[in-house]
């Protein structure tokens, strides 16, 4: 007898799906026609060598997909319900760089309401200011500065402090597509984008993201730290946090909405429907990327995704 | 009792420690801790084993 390891995941879209390894990181771009096979075999997770087509058979077998076992110890295992955890209420604090005070407010915030990361954003050489403001503390557990600056560039990597390029390519992108096991599991219940998330931008504005229009507060206010506390726990704060990937129109028939990270606001037509203004770079219903030869939008295909409606001439 | 020294010997008679009850009444010498100067603080990183990065893309 023969089961299925727990490291493999399969995500149909609408032409093509994934079949991925978490375990050696292999990914399979596969069209639907070839996948009904599998996707029976994940159903049942334990099977004969003789139900399952030989070629089949060999591709699972030679990529450690498969493995041999007992009828006997069966249930010894059990399917893995993958639930996105974490012992922090926010994850990532964003700051646009402006002045030192604001950065020593950032630091006081991420220490109170206990944020690991801390991204900056700047072009100033601040590294030594920061690590002299962190030595001492305990949260924020990493600092990562994001700039253009060629001469902050060369600079090596500090203990808890990481110097990264700022990417100005478009949000979902065939280069950040990532086979993630944590952000795969973040995927199917939380929006990957907005979830535990604060920005404060260069003003001093706390948002929930750069992308967000609500402002929350002003961190020159006093008492800022206990105000802040406050806000990170209302629902409206927590607007997009549950949007998944799986409520959004054209995005629940991606074989990618468990690999990406997507900028775009959401917007609610209904309870658990929700469309995007603006089109992605990416057309699950012909598995093209902008740019591609043959590539062509979701609107010239006929597909309408707005506040009132959604309709389509294709089967789905 | 009231000896403690009598206390001691009868016990090391029957080949008992002298603090039977592990009550920590009687210090012995392993049991105290010296007090050192250490090289790094409480916080440095020497006492770091791992640190939290962002796993996907953020801004």
């Amino acid at each position: 007898m023969y089961g299925i390891s727990s490291n493999i995941t399969l995500t149909k879209g609408y032409r093509k799906s994934i079949l991925a390894n978490f375990g050696s990181r292999d990914i399979f771009h596969i069209n639907n026609t070839e996948v009904k096979e599998i996707a029976t075999l994940f159903e049942q997770r334990f099977f004969e060598k003789e139900e399952v087509s030989p070629e089949l058979f060999q591709f699972l077998y030679d990529h450690r997909m498969i493995y041999k076992t007992q009828k006997k110890i069966q249930h010894h295992f059990p399917k893995i319900n993958r639930i996105y955890e974490s012992r922090h209420t926010i994850e990532f604090l964003i700051l646009d760089y402006s002045n030192d005070t604001t950065l020593q407010k950032a630091i006081e915030i991420c220490s109170a309401i206990r944020i690991p990361n801390l991204l900056i954003r700047g072009n100033k050489n601040i590294i030594d200011r920061i690590r002299n403001s962190i030595s001492n503390l305990s949260y924020p557990e990493s600092v990562t500065f994001i700039t253009s600056n060629p001469s902050l560039l060369k600079l090596k990597n500090l203990f808890r402090i990481v110097i990264q390029e700022e990417d100005i390519q478009s949000f979902v992108n065939r280069d950040t597509i990532d086979l993630n096991p944590i952000l795969f599991t973040e995927s199917l219940s939380y929006h990957t984008y907005f979830h535990k998330k604060i920005y404060i931008d260069s003003n001093g504005f706390v948002k929930n993201t750069p992308e967000s229009k609500e402002v929350f507060l002003n961190i020159k206010e006093s008492n800022f730290i206990e105000k802040i506390k406050n806000i990170i726990i209302t629902k409206e704060f927590r607007k997009y946090w549950k949007v998944h990937k799986d409520l959004c129109d054209i995005c629940k028939h991606c074989e990618f909405r468990h690999m990406c990270v997507d900028n775009r606001i959401p917007f609610q037509r209904i309870p658990k429907e929700w469309y995007h203004e603006n089109e992605c770079t990416y057309n699950p219903f012909i598995s093209k990327w902008q740019g591609e030869k043959g590539y062509q939008s979701i609107k010239s295909l006929g597909i309408r995704s707005t506040k009132d409606e959604f309709s389509s001439p294709l089967k789905i | 009792m009231k000896n403690n020294h009598e206390y001691i010997t009868q016990l090391k008679k029957y080949g008992l420690p002298a603090d039977v009850l592990n009550v920590n009444s009687f210090p012995i010498k392993q049991n105290t801790t010296q007090k050192t100067n250490h090289l790094y603080s409480k916080i440095s990183r020497a006492n770091w084993n791992n640190f939290i990065m962002p796993f996907k893309k953020i801004i």
